[in-house]
């Protein structure tokens, strides 16, 4: 009895919220519409990974052929080597970009000089807007085995220079540098942002109180920073099964002799499927990095609910 | 009596109305071209000289869908998913024909041949078996003269420069005493370039069918005019002789050693002077087509033995999508391409006097005006029509047409001509063998591998993990199967 009110009394309070705050229902209608067509609509393609696609027949009358997409990905013995090289990647640039993404916005931020903190923001930024075809270019002027800058500098110091393109044990070094170059930019732009919104108080107080300056990034910047830390490391956390795709084909050049260290999911399905392109591998395989996206979002912020409430997403 | 009067002209114009609106309007045909992507501001008036022979013919105009080959094969498959109009698709060119059809993207065409296809049967003939998957046709070739040989494309006027003849036909062998003539002559010169490895050239050496697969993941056949046996090229004695001398020209300095992360193409080194040439299709047709590329005047010569074949055959066919609301007038259209020699220029070539103008008897160059560097209208990857009735470009010479025919009446016919092999049920073990060969090939192709024989041996055991011969076995079961029914 009890709960029928309760239901029926809450019922009520939703119908009532609704009529009362009807405007902004309707604004936020386009906004859900959007949504719906372009995020949730989309889901019901995701029966291609387990069907064997036929163009006349369409997406609901192609036959279902099992798990059979999925098997090109797991009976190689590629299967190991590209799961982890995914992962680890994704993992090593998460981690490097909130440490070097933190530490270079407090850096920024205690830049007086307005012209100079302009010149630093823009410089770090500029090689985020570039395409990775011109960042694997650029990587080449400096690796290029016979005109390459590192190999010429090398040469002067009398050793005989490196193949950089056959030699794999120098890329994960290279890919995690690259990537952080690439992308510090925009992650340091999230974090300034959310130092510069923090309250002067808190300093001036800690200043009067003879703190450090070492003591007041370590006690007020990185505390107050976390939220934002958290949020953008669990939103990256649902990417770690893809990978930037001009990352790992484009800026190796797709060397075979570096494929142990530079073989991604992604560049694996592409190469698979270059020659005869199948719907349903592809489809099979980015099923798959959704899924296992969706559950590391899932587990990152239940250790985070369990760890600090107030950070976790949900 | 003037009521009556003008009831009868209003009826009579009222049933003239109606009478027009009952004749049929002409179907519209979408066809390709595929091109580099550059737009061709003459396509309206081509399509407009075209509409005036197709329309009065079979009631079709005719729009003409220009789509560059970087985006090719996605752009057709989204337009077919999606229900887009397109009437005339060229298959094998970006996209196996085989997987085009098994996919459910092609109509079977047998019945539509049979109806609306008399010219081209009468050409094509026995050739039209390579449209064929399990039996049933799904494609057209486009080309009548497919036969096709390995040959070796140089640069002319060095070779002139240096006192080189390049026999015609030319072995490997001779071609490596070539090369080290030029090093002696000038050491800064590249005899050859072998590119970035990413396409494989082993099939310009030799005699071999590899059943739609760049990448010899189907497993090949060697001297398809006398043998049927399919077998894992990498495990030949041909292929470790082919690394193995790709391996010595690089020890040996005739091949430039970064061209595989350079992202310079073999084709730009020979233009740009630093490489004398490299192997490369050879038919009476190519010369007059690579002279384009470069500024100075080309040779070539031919290696392997010129045959037909149906992985010739198959690389540029013509398809009807599934989705085609009118599969009859697509076909009827073909099929005038095909025997019209107006329509096929008009394709080929755009129009006279805008486009082109005659400098020989059936040779075409430039209309006065035209910008080469941004043509109005050119044909690139397509073909259209029967090729001896389309007007071939300066510098072939009028003897041209003489020469494609005798060049393919001299062709061999490979023992699997008509045969297409159809993947479908070994589609995990292609995926996994393709993935090891673009690991392995491309350093064995390029002369980049220390030990030869060792790679090779990496090579062919990654090949037995991935599934080589089952897919090796499903080929030449298909290939039994359908030469018991021969």
């Amino acid at each position: 009895m009890q709960t029928t009110v309760n239901t029926a009394a809450r019922r009520r309070k939703v119908l009532r919220s609704v009529v009362k705050y009807w405007p902004f229902y309707i604004m936020a209608l386009p906004g859900i519409v959007y949504l719906i067509i372009n995020n949730y609509l989309p889901l019901a393609g995701l029966q291609v990974a387990f069907k064997r696609f036929n163009y006349g027949k369409g997406i609901w009358d192609s036959p279902w052929n099992g798990l059979q997409n999925f098997e090109f990905l797991f009976t190689s013995n590629n299967a190991w080597r590209i799961i982890r090289n995914t992962l680890l990647y994704n993992l090593a640039f998460i981690f490097a970009g909130i440490v070097v993404g933190v530490t270079v916005a407090i850096f920024l931020n205690e830049i007086r000089q307005k012209r100079a903190l302009k010149v630093y923001q823009t410089g770090i930024l500029l090689p985020y807007l570039m395409s990775m075809v011109i960042v694997s270019y650029l990587a080449y002027v400096f690796l290029s085995p016979n005109t390459g800058v590192v190999n010429g500098l090398l040469r002067r110091l009398g050793s005989s220079g490196v193949n950089w393109y056959s030699e794999p044990k120098y890329w994960p070094f290279l890919l995690v540098f690259i990537q952080l170059w690439k992308n510090l930019g925009f992650n340091m732009i999230l974090y300034y942002s959310s130092i510069i919104s923090f309250s002067q108080d808190y300093y001036e107080a800690a200043e009067l109180d003879g703190a450090t300056k070492w003591q007041q990034i370590r006690n007020i910047t990185i505390p107050l920073l976390k939220p934002t830390m958290i949020t953008l490391m669990i939103l990256q956390l649902g990417q770690v099964f893809r990978s930037d795709f001009g990352l790992f084909y484009q800026v190796p050049m797709n060397q075979g002799a570096l494929y142990e260290v530079t073989d991604t999911i992604d560049t694996f399905v592409y190469r698979a499927l270059l020659q005869t392109p199948n719907i349903g591998m592809s489809s099979a395989a980015g099923f798959i990095q959704s899924v296992v996206g969706f559950l590391f979002i899932l587990a990152a912020n239940g250790v985070i609910r369990k760890v600090s409430p107030e950070s976790s997403l949900f | 009596m003037k009521k009556l009067a003008s009831l009868l002209l209003a009826l009579s114009l009222i049933f003239g109305l109606v009478s027009f609106s009952y004749a049929e309007e002409p179907y519209e045909v979408v066809i390709e071209t595929v091109t580099f992507g550059a737009e061709y501001a003459d396509i309206p008036a081509i399509e407009e000289a075209i509409n005036a022979i197709t329309v009065p013919a079979i009631n079709v105009s005719v729009k003409i869908l220009n789509v560059g080959i970087p985006e090719h094969a996605q752009k057709i498959s989204m337009m077919i998913a999606g229900g887009e109009k397109i009437d005339l698709v060229m298959a094998g060119l970006t996209m196996p024909m085989v997987n085009m059809a098994v996919d459910g993207m092609l109509l079977p065409l047998d019945e539509l041949l049979a109806s609306q296809g008399a010219d081209i049967q009468a050409l094509l003939g026995d050739k039209l078996g390579a449209g064929k998957v399990n039996g049933t046709l799904y494609a057209i070739p486009a080309d009548a003269y497919p036969a096709q040989s390995g040959g070796f494309i140089y640069n002319k006027q060095m070779a002139d420069e240096l006192g080189i003849t390049v026999p015609n036909p030319v072995t490997v062998d001779q071609l490596a005493e070539i090369f080290a003539d030029i090093q002696a002559q000038k050491p800064q010169i590249y005899g050859t370039c072998f590119g970035n490895g990413e396409t494989s050239n082993v099939l310009y050496d030799y005699n071999l069918e590899n059943y739609g697969s760049a990448m010899y993941a189907y497993g090949v056949t060697l001297n398809q005019y006398e043998n049927t046996d399919i077998v894992n090229l990498f495990a030949t004695e041909q292929f470790r002789e082919y690394a193995l001398r790709h391996k010595d020209w690089v020890d040996k300095g005739y091949v430039p050693n970064d061209s595989m992360t350079s992202g310079i193409l073999a084709n730009e080194y020979i233009a740009s002077g630093t490489v004398f040439g490299m192997t490369t299709n050879y038919s009476p047709l190519e010369a007059p087509t690579q002279q384009a590329n470069y500024t100075f005047p080309i040779g070539m010569a031919e290696i392997t033995k010129p045959v037909n074949s149906t992985s010739g055959l198959q690389e540029r066919m013509w398809g009807i999508p599934v989705t085609c609301e009118n599969p009859e007038k697509a076909m009827a259209f073909l099929n005038l391409m095909f025997a019209n020699a107006d329509v096929a220029n008009l394709l080929s070539n755009g129009i006279e006097g805008l486009n082109y103008q005659f400098s020989g008897e059936g040779i075409v160059t430039y209309a006065d005006g035209v910008d080469p560097a941004a043509p109005g209208y050119a044909r690139i990857f397509s073909r259209f029509g029967d090729q001896m009735k389309v007007y071939q470009w300066e510098p072939a010479t009028p003897e041209i047409y003489e020469e494609l025919a005798a060049f393919n009446e001299n062709a061999m016919n490979s023992l699997t001509l008509g045969y297409s092999f159809n993947s479908e049920n070994v589609a995990t073990e292609v995926a996994a063998v393709t993935t090891v060969i673009t690991q392995y090939l491309p350093a064995l192709e390029c002369g980049m591998v220390d030990d030869v024989d060792a790679a090779i041996a990496t090579l062919n055991e990654e090949l037995e993990k991935a599934g080589l011969s089952r897919i090796i076995e499903e080929n030449q079961r298909q290939l039994n199967e359908w030469m018991a029914n021969q």
